[in-house]
């Protein structure tokens, strides 16, 4: 530990804290421009100059590390001096153009200048200006799909350089020429073209760079940031909607270093024109003659549950069948399976509508292999090695992708073997490419490497001496040796896989939809943790084997019991479990079941085999589709409910890793549409039940109460950075 | 005074390993490699006081000691041959002339730092310069001076040419090792300092061509030899590159601390037809001008600096009464813009602030507050930038101020030079 002297106030920090740090534990404002914790430092602004005692040169606070007894001013006249001529070198050549700029009322150079800057100009040469396009007076200049320019308003802090490379990995923008006429460019004609290209909008200070999408729409301050978390993929970044009235204008980031470390994917940036789409359902809508119309909500329950009551006094319960959605909320899922087993009477509830190969349900207390992730997302980047299977990770689950290229910057080797090759294998000690379907044989190839070199770690894998018998006889076999050679991956390939794997400290394995939804899912998952036993990384902090699922919610939808054999916290049905989506279609087929209400899902557009699926939910008495948008499955139902959008409702995501994190309405369910939630509750009214509840709150409660892993959770305290739920 | 390193400069082939040697090159290699040990010959170079010839003037066996001995790192040598301060050239004749000169110290200082690889990086237009090292190179790999076990010793080392990429700020250490590695040459922040945090992250140790040439006389001779020639705290011989209006410019190797006054006028034959001096640049053109009234001033880093400006490079700019001094400033004003890295604010921004004013006071169109601008402007600059470069633009401005306001106070009223340029200058 170090004692130093800030401003007359001492303080004791770790040793390697930086001066910047310090201050900041003191409450010390340093201004800065071109730092940023999660880039290397530069220290080129200069902005963050600082007196030191004994040194006769003013140090920059960024950089410079502190020692015993240090003694620092940042208020004396010599640093206010030099902070005043910084901004004054930054404005003289600045346009000024605040009242057109984006950037106005969150720029970092109209506020430090507020604080520090002096308020007059003593500049009267020509400004400096980059001149894009010599017959037009603006400097505007597209540099990808989201990106606009302006080099007038840079400040040439680089942290969108520095972001791309350090941070994304690419090399997409860069910096051209020198001194005054330096320049943030893209090479001529190759537009930035990566999936966390916005967060350059975010992270440039000025107004240099702005997002196409939110130019000129509307000023920040009339706008109302609501955060919440991002209905894009399972890795639930925090983010927060921009809205006026009931609009969004844009998404930022809200940084939670658990999650997503202030990045977002452009995906999740810009992906939210659905939410104001003029295509979105305003009303419920029937069928009548072959032709859906509007209906007003209260015929429309009506129609919906003497249907159901029908169906259900004729043929019984399990006649009805309900599809929940990974893509609703924890609490839209809890009400939907409690409406179908309390009300409904029938467990034929699921919502894996997107694979024909179901993993078996997961135990309670138990994190058993198919539970999701063994790992949290921030261990990806401290593992020594990662194997990404099957899978595309900068398309399915780019913020975790951007764990890994973090891992890679810190040495961490990266192994990828996938079907087709993905973006992520320029990073890759090894990137191989196995033929579809050969995963165990590529697997077994594998694990018969480790044991027949006898690089296993006997002592730490636990495994007797049979059980490696065992499992050599079964990697070894004649019929594995032939298997692999349909892999399409060579023995030396296979070698040097082995050789990474059983040199790393720390193994972590990615799996993605490839492997979930893969016919041979259960015998690639033991294999993997068969490898993880090998190598001696069971029980390991970071090592563990991982299935990455696809949507926002999958897995809150599989902890709320949306499953046939599983109540909400995978509790075991007592009787017999209900039907899983495949055999739900055998049933529909057989004509078992009549009626089926799908929430959120669209299996039309999801499930393997399209034809199959339309003709045999063609064949339903009732098709119930409950959704925002008409999907390809809502276009063939009965009846059509309007849900809401997860920019209008309150509830619950769990992501990926288990972290139950909370969403933030920000205005109501557009036009006559209801929260998923709500409409359940006037169903199960309509047919009698109490499913009394002011808010998604309560329905937390209830469902903490009844679900052993969820137990304990607060609703007050979930969605603050750090302090969400994390599944036990 | 016999010289040491401009000795054979003009003789015939030197440049050739076997006149080198026949001239007494490489003899201070094999003594080194065989009777010293690495640690001694730091401690013949820290005996010797030879200090930085690049322009800091940092003691050479301080800086080879902060190499880590327990490092398990590679470690390199790199020769700064970007010799691109406007008026020095003293490297380029070195390399150009005596090129095993050089190779030798290197080697010698490979040894002792425990480096196995070396590169010389050299400025982009040296294309000569480049082509006579890579000769010298490959020579001294034929006659075993280079690769592996060089003389039997068991010591290897390979020595590289790297040719610059064509800018001012590739001569500052770290600019240098970043354009080494591809990058752009940009400053580091200092610390971590090269001799533990260098090339690719390595330590390394950065010498300037003048001092590594240095080097192998000083183990052939001792430190002792060397220390006793010039000043007692400014060691050895230093090559001036002396350029202006005098009438015999050149190179000109000479013992640290003889005067202005002896440079000018009695090697350099003094100001051109005769006319009145006006103004001296001592070190290249980033130190602090001079007036006549510094002529007895000792050309060594102490009297230099005592004097209000610095040796830097020892390239002596000499001006007569006909140059106007706006018109200099304004001139190395533009240079400095153009050769700013971009990198940091003060420097970025002050420069092309400077030029610009400097600009419009030499067409005329100079405002009373210019001036005070100009000094805030540099005050701003000076110390507050990521490298030396920021100083070295704004110095010689600031100085040019203090010892000629009244010709930038006559510029500026009479819209106009005090010195009449127009027979002179078309």
């Amino acid at each position: 530990m170090v004692t130093l002297t800030i401003d007359g106030k001492q303080i004791i920090v770790e040793e390697g804290t930086t001066i910047l740090k310090a201050a900041e534990k003191l409450g010390i404002e340093i201004p800065t421009f071109c730092y940023h914790d999660q880039l290397e430092t530069v220290g080129a602004c200069r902005m963050c100059l600082v007196e030191v005692e004994k040194i006769p040169k003013l140090q920059v606070a960024c950089a410079t590390v502190v020692s015993e007894g240090m003694v620092v001013r940042t208020d004396s006249p010599q640093v206010v001096n030099a902070r005043k001529g910084v901004l004054e070198f930054l404005l003289i050549n600045h346009p000024l153009d605040c009242p057109v700029c984006d950037k106005g009322g969150e720029c970092e150079l109209q506020n430090l200048v507020f604080k520090y800057g002096s308020d007059k100009s003593r500049f009267v040469e020509g400004k400096r200006r980059y001149i894009v396009d010599p017959k037009s007076k603006y400097d505007d200049l597209a540099i990808g799909p989201h990106i606009i320019r302006n080099m007038n308003r840079c400040i040439q802090c680089r942290k969108c350089v520095r972001f791309i490379n350090e941070i994304a990995g690419e090399d997409d923008l860069g910096t051209f020429k020198r001194g005054s006429k330096t320049e943030i460019n893209i090479l001529p004609d190759i537009p930035i073209d990566n999936p966390y290209s916005g967060n350059v909008t975010e992270i440039c200070p000025v107004g240099a760079l702005t997002s196409k999408s939110f130019r000129y729409k509307i000023r920040v301050w009339q706008t109302e940031a609501i955060p919440t978390v991002c209905p894009q993929c399972a890795d639930g970044c925090n983010i927060r909607i921009w809205k006026k009235d009931e609009r969004i204008y844009r998404i930022t980031s809200r940084r939670n270093d658990e999650v997503d470390e202030g990045f977002l994917c452009d995906k999740g940036r810009f992906g939210f024109d659905f939410v104001n789409h003029p295509d979105r359902l305003k009303n419920p809508l029937i069928k009548k003659n072959g032709k859906l119309s509007e209906a007003p909500w209260d015929e429309t329950i009506k129609f919906v549950t003497s249907s159901f009551m029908k169906i259900k006094g004729e043929t019984g319960s399990d006649s009805l069948a309900g599809v929940g959605s990974g893509k609703v909320t924890n609490e839209d899922n809890y009400l939907f399976q409690k409406f179908f087993r309390s009300v409904i009477g029938t467990n034929n509830i699921d919502h894996r509508v997107d694979s024909k190969n179901l993993l078996p349900s997961p135990d309670t207390q138990i994190r058993n292999k198919y539970f999701g992730m063994k790992n949290t997302i921030n261990q990806i980047a401290n593992s020594k090695l990662i194997l990404v299977l099957g899978c595309d990770l900068e398309k399915e689950h780019p913020i975790i992708n951007l764990r890994v290229i973090k891992a890679r910057r810190k040495g961490s080797s990266i192994l990828v073997a996938n079907p087709v090759s993905t973006r992520l294998n320029r990073f890759a000690q090894n990137g191989l490419l196995y033929k579809q379907r050969t995963e165990t044989d590529f697997l077994n190839g594998v694990l018969r490497e480790i044991i027949e070199t006898k690089q296993y770690d006997n002592a730490k894998s636990g495994f007797s001496s049979s059980e490696i018998e065992d499992l050599r006889r079964k990697v070894s076999s004649s019929d594995s040796l032939k298997a692999l050679q349909t892999t399409g991956i060579g023995a030396e390939n296979i070698k040097s896989f082995v050789n990474a794997l059983v040199k790393a400290e720390s193994i972590i394995i990615l799996c993605g939809a490839e492997i979930i939804s893969n016919p041979k899912n259960v015998e690639i998952i033991n294999s993997l943790y068969d490898l993880i036993r090998l190598t001696g990384h069971q029980d390991k902090d970071n090592s563990g084997v991982n299935l990455l699922w696809k949507h926002s919610n999958s897995q809150g939808t599989l902890d709320c019991g949306i499953l046939p054999d599983r109540l909400p916290g995978y509790v075991r049905i007592s009787g017999k479990p209900g039907l899983n989506f495949n055999l739900m279609l055998e049933a529909v087929n057989q004509g078992k079941i009549k009626a089926m209400y799908i929430m959120g899902s669209d299996p039309l557009s999801e499930y393997p085999d399209r034809e199959y699926v339309k003709s045999t939910l063609g064949k339903l008495e009732i098709l119930l589709v409950q959704d925002i948008l008409i999907t390809e499955t809502a276009k063939i139902a009965n009846v059509i409910l309007p849900g809401a959008s997860f920019a209008e409702k309150e509830g619950t995501f769990t992501n990926v890793e288990g972290r139950v994190q909370k969403l933030n309405k920000a205005f109501d369910p557009l036009a006559d549409s209801k929260a998923d939630g709500q409409i359940i509750c006037l169903l199960a009214q309509a047919m009698g039940h109490e499913f009394e509840y002011r808010t998604p709150k309560d329905i937390f409660k209830e469902l903490t109460g009844v679900s052993p892993i969820y137990s304990g959770m607060d609703w007050e305290t979930l969605g603050l950075s750090k302090k969400q739920g994390k599944v036990k | 005074m016999e010289k040491i390193l401009f000795k054979y400069i003009d003789f015939p082939e030197q440049y050739r390993i076997d006149t080198y040697i026949k001239n007494g090159g490489y003899r201070g290699l094999p003594k080194a490699l065989e009777e010293l040990s690495p640690v001694q010959i730091i401690e013949t170079v820290k005996k010797s006081g030879l200090r930085g010839r690049g322009g800091a003037g940092f003691p050479t066996g301080l800086k080879w000691g902060f190499v880590p001995k327990d490092s398990q790192k590679p470690k390199f040598l790199l020769c700064n041959a970007d010799e691109g301060e406007p008026g020095t050239f003293k490297d380029r004749s070195l390399i150009e002339n005596n090129p095993h000169q050089l190779i030798e110290g290197m080697i010698i200082a490979s040894y002792a730092i425990g480096a196995h690889k070396a590169f010389i990086y050299i400025r982009g237009e040296f294309a000569f310069g480049a082509k006579r090292l890579s000769e010298a190179i490959g020579e001294c790999y034929k006659n075993g001076y280079l690769g592996k076990n060089i003389l039997g010793s068991g010591f290897d080392l390979d020595l590289d040419v790297y040719r610059g990429a064509g800018a001012y700020v590739c001569g500052e250490e770290t600019s240098l090792m970043e354009s080494i590695e591809g990058e752009r040459a940009n400053p580091r922040l200092k610390p971590p300092f090269p001799a533990s945090v260098g090339l690719y992250k390595n330590p390394t140790v950065i010498n300037n061509v003048e001092t590594l040439s240095n080097i192998s006389h000083i183990v052939l001779n001792g430190g002792e030899w060397f220390a006793n020639i010039g000043m007692p705290k400014s060691t050895g011989t230093k090559i001036f590159s002396l350029s202006g209006h005098v009438n015999k410019p050149g190179n000109y190797e000479l013992p640290m601390g003889i005067t202005v006054r002896e440079l000018i006028f009695e090697h350099g034959g003094g100001i051109k037809d005769d006319r009145k001096l006006k103004a001296v640049i001592p070190g290249g053109v980033s130190t602090p001008i001079l007036t006549p009234a510094s002529l007895d001033v000792k050309m060594d880093f102490e009297s230099l600096y005592e004097a209000g400006s610095l040796l830097g490079s020892g390239a002596t700019i000499v001006m007569d009464e006909t140059s106007c001094i706006v018109k200099a400033a304004y001139r190395i004003s533009k240079f400095f813009e153009h050769e700013s890295c971009g990198k940091c604010v003060p420097c970025r921004e002050g420069t092309r602030w400077i030029r610009l004013i400097l600009e419009r006071i030499e067409n005329g169109k100079g405002r009373e507050e210019d001036i005070e601008l100009l000094r805030d402007i540099c005050t701003n600059i000076i110390a507050k930038t990521v490298c030396p470069l920021g100083d070295a633009a704004a110095v010689p401005i600031m100085s040019s101020i203090e010892k000629f306001r009244d010709e930038y106070e006559y510029h500026i009223k009479n819209k106009k030079c005090m010195v009449d340029l127009g027979t002179r200058f078309v």
